[in-house]
């Protein structure tokens, strides 16, 4: 159930899907890579080029986020400029790592300009004529390797670097989705079926009881309720 | 026959009094004013003329004016032996050219006066005026067939473009890959028009035209490093549309810099400029806003004022206003411009404010980039006129003099079929329903390269014609096949398309022995290009072939990637060429309202190929563009058409135009109505016998006169 070559079915077809319905402008297809013997990870193609640091920028950055849309790295660019990117890591058949993200555009920017042209160019010059919006992206982490005392293994980050806000276990492509839709895009939501088809399968959960005492986010299967 | 070829000289009246008496020798072969360029390792050599024949071989020579004899004739002896050896040791770099160590003809060096001094004696050289020429010429020998062909290439070669390149991995001898490598070498040679049209530099405007591909570009580069040569204290600029220009002019600039004089171009003198600028770099714009002051005006405050597509011209009239009150200080000796016709005339106009006499400004453009609109304005619109009137540039070719109006004939990056096909469609002269477009004037077709084979090139006439075998290079029919070189595919879905296309660039890539550099999948819909795009990368995926979309996973400006396949929309496309080129969705390029856009799209797709294209779709509407495409092919790319009546073309323009946004909403409303009233019969709501008489007899007549057409 749980292993790359499904999760990358499973993604491929939310990403369709998302693009069929226009609420995707481009889509990267999903690729499978080969990093050891037994770890496969399952994310957007290599041929995006994207520099390795992006990665280590910081959530709060502007320019961390131009630097996806330049290098076109992500999973989904949607209709309004927002980023999605979703990468799991297995080792065989268990989850390794995940790391889902999502940008919200930090400008306002239409479709017929992200569509006519060159995202990248447009948010550009958006940057220099139109106000930037106060939003955070957001990013859903899994390290199975690097859980500690003061380090959920799974853990969710916004607004500043060092936030790590225990989560109760890893996340599905589906849940993933589901959260960044119905909250953030409830328009969508309603009237797209398919984002609202509850999955069979559900990571178990993860979490050490001392992050469960305090703040946390518990994912659960209502999430897929209108 | 002797071709002249006029370069730059100072000595304008010897020059043509030596071209006048040598025209008279009956002599074959070139004779060069102004060239070649050469140096030693200390200086550059002046080779005021060079005549290289047959019958007398080479002779190079030194112009004098009288008031020039300064350090007397001695010292014009040892410039006669400079210019021999510097002669010497360019031409000895040939191995066709050497008998063992020596050169294996000889050079004779003259001086011309316009009336011969008294030679002291002891000093040893040729000194001559004009009518001392005859008897000179008389008593030399000239040169046997296989040396002079030697000479004559090795001075043509005004220099090597080496192909960029190397295909080290083709293996196999008639794979695409190798026959690509055998086009790469031909096309680093310069043909004859373009080497002329580079040397020859008139005292006033020049206009170089020629189809996309003709080497527009590679001309302007040499010819300003050959004005540069010849004038190292000249303001030259060189200046285009697409920032992308930039590295091509000045890599051509230096290599030809390198070969003749072993140096550097001077940067300060010989500046290479985007028309614009930006905040980063000079450009021509702001190098005449900064000279009279005023200030330069940026890509965010042009956009905001004037919008995008008016954005350029509008800082360039703001400027030219300010010029109407006070002329400028003119700033450049000479301008080169590529890219002419994307640029305003207004530009135009300010450049000849800011350019010295005798106004030596060169524009270059390429014909037909939109078919049948006026591409370029006229040079009367282009640079204005005076208070009076009157034309502020004319062009004329007047004989003995260096041409004014160029036009370079090969296109060397399109073959003829692809040519051929490309017109045809875009002007939909095998449509059943009638032509596109069509020029205005009938002769622009040998304009442009076509013959006549049948019939005549008159309005209302019926006409076959074809590509002239001069338009393009020889290795066209030598290395490719027609049938191979286009090629047309009609699936059943966009699946289907996505999964031959990748089937087929997979193999391209294995036994074509293509590089992924080398395709280029060309989307026409701007628009939705992005949508479309993943469906083929999914199935290129599939196989494992990576690639990327234009301006989304690339910047804008990285077209080609290594080992990545390109994927871009039209407007990316643009400027582009790749050897193997597959033009997808092209149902989308067969019928709609704006057709003579969407017809252009279609040209410019098969037109980016500089070897094979495969012109893909699905549905319909692809199947009737194929019978487009094969009316073409089975007439072995002979295009037979009926030449529009005046009438008729305007016609044409009128119901093909592209549309206002106001007019492409009301088309959908009344597209939508004529759905619903479709719906409301065919579900019983509305009977057509109920329909009103007149509405009746309207439709009636439209649908006659459809059909009539038809037939």
């Amino acid at each position: 159930m749980n292993n790359p070559s499904n999760f990358r079915n499973k993604i491929q077809n939310i990403l369709e899907l998302l693009q069929e319905a226009n609420v995707s402008i481009f889509i990267n297809s999903v690729s499978l890579s080969r990093l050891g013997a037994r770890i496969v990870r399952v994310t957007w193609p290599d041929s995006t080029n994207t520099p390795r640091d992006l990665f280590r920028s910081s959530i709060t950055d502007v320019e961390t986020y131009l630097g996806w849309l330049e290098c076109g790295a992500y999973s989904a660019l949607l209709f309004d400029g927002s980023i999605l990117q979703l990468t799991y890591v297995f080792d065989g058949d268990v989850l390794k790592e995940h790391r889902l993200a999502f940008w919200p555009c930090p400008y306002l920017i239409s479709t017929e300009e992200l569509l006519e042209d060159s995202p990248y160019e447009v948010a550009l010059l958006c940057k220099s004529v139109r106000p930037q919006r106060t939003i955070a992206p957001l990013r859903f982490d899994y390290d199975r390797d690097a859980a500690s005392d003061d380090h959920a293994a799974s853990h969710f980050t916004f607004n500043h670097d060092d936030c790590r806000l225990p989560v109760a276990s890893p996340l599905t492509p589906e849940e993933f989705i589901a959260f960044v839709f119905k909250r953030f895009y409830y328009k969508q939501w309603k009237s797209l079926a398919f984002l609202r088809h509850k999955p069979s399968n559900k990571f178990k959960k993860c979490i050490e009881e001392e992050h469960e005492q305090d703040f946390h986010l518990s994912p659960g299967l209502q999430i897929f309720s209108l | 026959m002797l071709e002249i070829i006029h370069g730059q000289t100072k000595h304008q009246v010897i020059a043509e009094h030596l071209v006048a008496e040598v025209s008279r020798q009956s002599l074959n072969g070139t004779l060069y004013i102004g060239y070649p360029v050469i140096a030693t390792a200390d200086d550059k050599v002046e080779v005021d003329a060079l005549l290289i024949c047959r019958e007398k071989g080479l002779v190079a020579f030194s112009f004098v004016s009288a008031a020039n004899i300064s350090g007397g004739l001695p010292h014009l002896a040892a410039q006669q032996d400079q210019l021999y050896f510097a002669l010497q040791n360019n031409l000895s770099r040939h191995e066709g050219l050497r008998n063992g160590r020596n050169l294996a003809m000889e050079i004779r060096t003259v001086t011309l006066f316009p009336t011969v001094p008294t030679i002291p004696n002891g000093v040893v050289g040729t000194f001559l005026d004009v009518a001392g020429l005859d008897k000179y010429l008389s008593n030399l020998s000239g040169l046997d067939a296989q040396i002079y062909k030697q000479v004559e290439a090795a001075l043509q070669r005004v220099t090597t473009i080496k192909p960029i390149k190397k295909r080290n991995s083709v293996t196999m001898t008639e794979s695409m890959g190798a026959i690509l490598r055998e086009m790469e070498k031909e096309i680093s040679n310069l043909d004859q028009w373009q080497k002329k049209a580079a040397i020859e530099s008139p005292e006033g405007p020049q206009r170089i035209r020629g189809l996309a591909g003709s080497g527009k570009t590679i001309v302007l580069a040499l010819k300003a490093a050959y004005l540069h040569a010849q004038h190292p204290d000249w303001k030259i600029a060189v200046t285009y549309y697409s920032r992308s220009l930039y590295q091509q002019f000045r890599d051509l600039i230096r290599r030809f810099s390198y070969e003749h004089l072993n140096d550097e171009p001077n940067w300060d003198n010989l500046k290479v400029l985007h028309s614009w600028g930006g905040t980063e770099r000079e450009g021509v714009y702001s190098e005449m806003a900064n000279a009279i002051n005023s200030p330069v005006r940026d890509f965010l405050y042009a956009r905001t004022k004037f919008g995008m597509d008016g954005a350029f011209e509008g800082i360039c009239n703001e400027l030219i206003a300010i010029t109407n009150n006070s002329e400028p200080e003119p700033i450049y000796d000479a301008i080169l411009v590529d890219e002419a016709q994307d640029l305003p005339p207004v530009f135009f106009q300010l450049i000849y404010k800011f350019t010295k006499a005798p106004k030596r400004i060169v524009w270059a453009y390429d014909e037909l980039q939109k078919l049948s609109e006026a591409v370029m304005s006229s040079t009367e619109d282009l640079f204005g006129r005076e208070a009076d009137g009157t034309a502020r540039v004319n062009l004329s070719n007047i004989p003995g003099q260096a041409r004014q109006d160029v036009m370079l004939p090969v296109c060397y990056r399109n073959s003829p079929w692809a040519l051929s096909l490309a017109h045809s469609l875009g002007f939909g002269l095998n449509r059943k329903v009638g032509l596109v477009q069509h020029f205005d004037d009938p002769a622009a077709w040998s304009e442009v390269g076509y013959e006549v084979v049948e019939g005549a090139l008159e309005l209302g006439r019926d006409v076959t014609i074809k590509r002239s075998p001069i338009s393009y290079p020889p290795y066209f029919p030598r290395l490719l096949q027609s049938s191979d070189a286009v090629v047309w595919k009609a699936l059943d879905s966009e699946i289907d398309q996505a999964e031959w296309v990748a089937a087929e660039i997979a193999k391209n890539l294995t036994q074509g022995e293509l590089e992924h550099d080398d395709i280029f999948i060309v989307l026409p819909d701007a628009f939705t290009a992005k949508k479309r795009a993943p469906r083929i990368q999914l199935a290129l995926n599939r196989l494992d072939i990576p690639s990327h979309v234009v301006g989304v996973t690339s910047s804008r400006d990285e077209v080609f990637r290594k080992g990545s396949i390109a994927i871009a929309h039209i407007f990316r496309s643009k400027g582009n060429e790749a050897p193997m080129v597959y033009a997808l969705d092209c149902q989308f390029c067969f019928a709609g309202h704006e057709l003579i856009k969407i017809r252009n799209t279609l040209f410019t797709a098969i037109t980016r190929s500089r070897g094979w294209v495969r012109l893909v779709g699905f549905g319909p509407n692809m199947v009737a563009l194929t019978e487009e495409i094969c009316a073409v092919q089975s007439k072995d790319y002979r295009l037979k058409f009926k030449i529009p009546t005046a009438p008729e073309l305007k016609r044409m323009r009128m119901i093909n135009r592209d549309r206002t946004g106001d007019e492409k909403a009301r088309i959908k409303k009344a597209e939508r109505g004529l759905d619903q009233f479709l719906e409301a019969v065919r579900h019983g709501d509305l009977s057509i016998e109920n329909l009103p008489l007149d509405v009746k007899a309207q439709l009636a007549e439209l649908l006659a006169a459809e059909q009539n057409l038809d037939e």
